[in-house]
């Protein structure tokens, strides 16, 4: 089973790559942080692929590695050097300027999600952008479905003077892909 | 925040986001239709919605994705570098200069094979109980795992001799750990210059590696490992990773002799050390 986990590990981390930095960016709220997150997460899957079972998707299981590097880890140290609290408003948008040219709205979203709390942000994206059922991702962060859903209606809340103001005629509340 | 500003907006989210089941998403359907105040709570909602999942593929678009290729090709050179489980055997003391992190980790290595532990030989994790199916499936692929180690080497990481204590000692300890007198190879094999010798550990078992320079044909290895089924086989020979191997199993210990060499160089090596 090692083996064939670890090709598993070593082939399939290249995909997921983006998808990594997405979620480290979205804990972090700091660009340095997310590919420190990355590199981590890369390090410790290589070490543990043995462990990794093959069938079983790899990208929730560099979630979970993710996680608990940002949790044990990463998060305390940013917290000790004082730069736990910093970017807030802007991080999530950090290539500012590109991103209002491209698309409006989603510069909008980010800025308003980089202000939630790390739980909600954390939440909004496992289930809208990464697809997590309501239970997986419940299990995922270890809470009650329940405070899943909290989460998630109080962010569509806060969220929604912008589609209005946006205009939006057709609102598209589907799930991201599975990816 | 304020959550919870209307008592179904839990409801409201898990039958926009599909997640209720039957009868429960039928019921709530036939709410909205007789609640207009319930309707408008769910069109606020689900307009809050919109953005997120294009505004979250924007943010995955602008992943610095030639940097992060890097970052994932260095942990897969970091990872072989310390020999964790990338390929599952642990370096004893490197051929190549070291690393101040390999000086560390060679010489807790060292000292832990100088005690009395044989922990270092059963590797970090605890022995698994191996099933029968899975002890063959080990003793299978461990030629693999040589070559993938074996093709980090090339004539510059062989470029120096141990002194003739330190390939003594080498030879000893790895004696010593596989319960095989090895001391004698380096003279069984006439024309190769013997570069020292490596203990790993591969799957809880001692894996000896000695490592020879062939003028013509560059590095070789001879390599032993513990084999408990106590399979008896002839010299057989394959390819494997642009590798020629030559391997054979007697006595419990299975053997192979690895290299960028014709079959018949090794063939005729063989013929030195088997049976």
């Amino acid at each position: 089973m090692s083996r064939t986990g670890n090709d598993a590990v070593k082939q399939g981390l290249a995909l997921h790559l983006e998808a990594l930095w997405r979620y480290g960016l979205v804990l972090s709220r700091n660009r340095d942080a997310a590919e420190d997150l990355v590199q981590a997460t890369c390090l410790r899957a290589l070490e543990r692929s043995d462990q990794f079972e093959p069938g079983t998707r790899l990208d929730r299981w560099l979630f979970a590695i993710e996680r608990s590097i940002w949790i044990n880890e990463l998060r305390s140290q940013r917290v000790r050097q004082g730069s736990g609290v910093v970017d807030a408003e802007i991080a999530l948008v950090f290539d500012g300027e590109q991103a209002v040219e491209t698309n409006i709205m989603a510069a909008q979203v980010l800025r308003e999600i980089g202000r939630l709390a790390e739980a909600q942000r954390e939440t909004v994206l496992l289930v809208y952008a990464e697809g997590f059922s309501y239970r997986e991702a419940a299990e995922f962060l270890g809470v009650p479905i329940g405070t899943i859903m909290s989460r998630l209606a109080a962010i569509r809340e806060r969220l929604s003077p912008l589609a209005e103001s946006a205009g939006h005629a057709t609102p598209d509340a589907r799930r991201g892909d599975d990816g | 925040m304020a959550e919870h500003t209307h008592p179904d907006d839990e409801r409201i989210v898990a039958y926009l986001d599909g997640e209720l089941d039957e009868p429960g998403h039928s019921e709530f359907a036939a709410r909205l239709a007789s609640e207009p105040d319930l309707r408008a709570r769910l069109d606020l909602l689900e307009s809050g919605g919109a953005g997120i999942s294009a505004a979250m593929e924007s943010l995955k678009a602008q992943a610095p994705k030639a940097r992060l290729d890097d970052i994932l090709a260095q942990a897969i050179e970091q990872s072989r570098d310390s020999g964790d489980n990338v390929v599952p055997l642990r370096r004893m003391w490197p051929q190549a200069p070291l690393t101040t992190r390999q000086m560390v980790a060679a010489a807790v290595a060292l000292f832990l094979l100088g005690g009395i532990a044989n922990e270092f030989v059963r590797g970090r994790e605890a022995p698994r109980p191996a099933a029968p199916v899975a002890e063959v499936a080990s003793v299978e692929d461990w030629r693999q795992a040589v070559a993938e180690y074996w093709s980090l080497t090339t004539p510059d990481t062989l470029a120096i001799a141990p002194t003739p204590e330190r390939a003594a000692a080498e030879l000893s300890l790895a004696s010593q750990k596989l319960g095989v007198d090895l001391a004698d190879v380096p003279e069984a094999f006439p024309g190769l210059s013997f570069r020292g010798a490596q203990l790993f550990d591969f799957r809880g078992k001692a894996l000896v590696q000695m490592a020879f320079l062939d003028p013509e044909h560059g590095p070789i290895a001879y390599c032993v490992i513990e084999n408990p089924t106590r399979a008896e086989i002839p010299p057989t020979t394959e390819t494997l990773d642009g590798f020629t191997i030559v391997h054979w199993a007697s006595g419990g210990q299975s053997r192979l002799l690895i290299g960028r060499a014709p079959a018949e160089r090794l063939q005729a090596l063989a013929g030195k050390v088997a049976g």
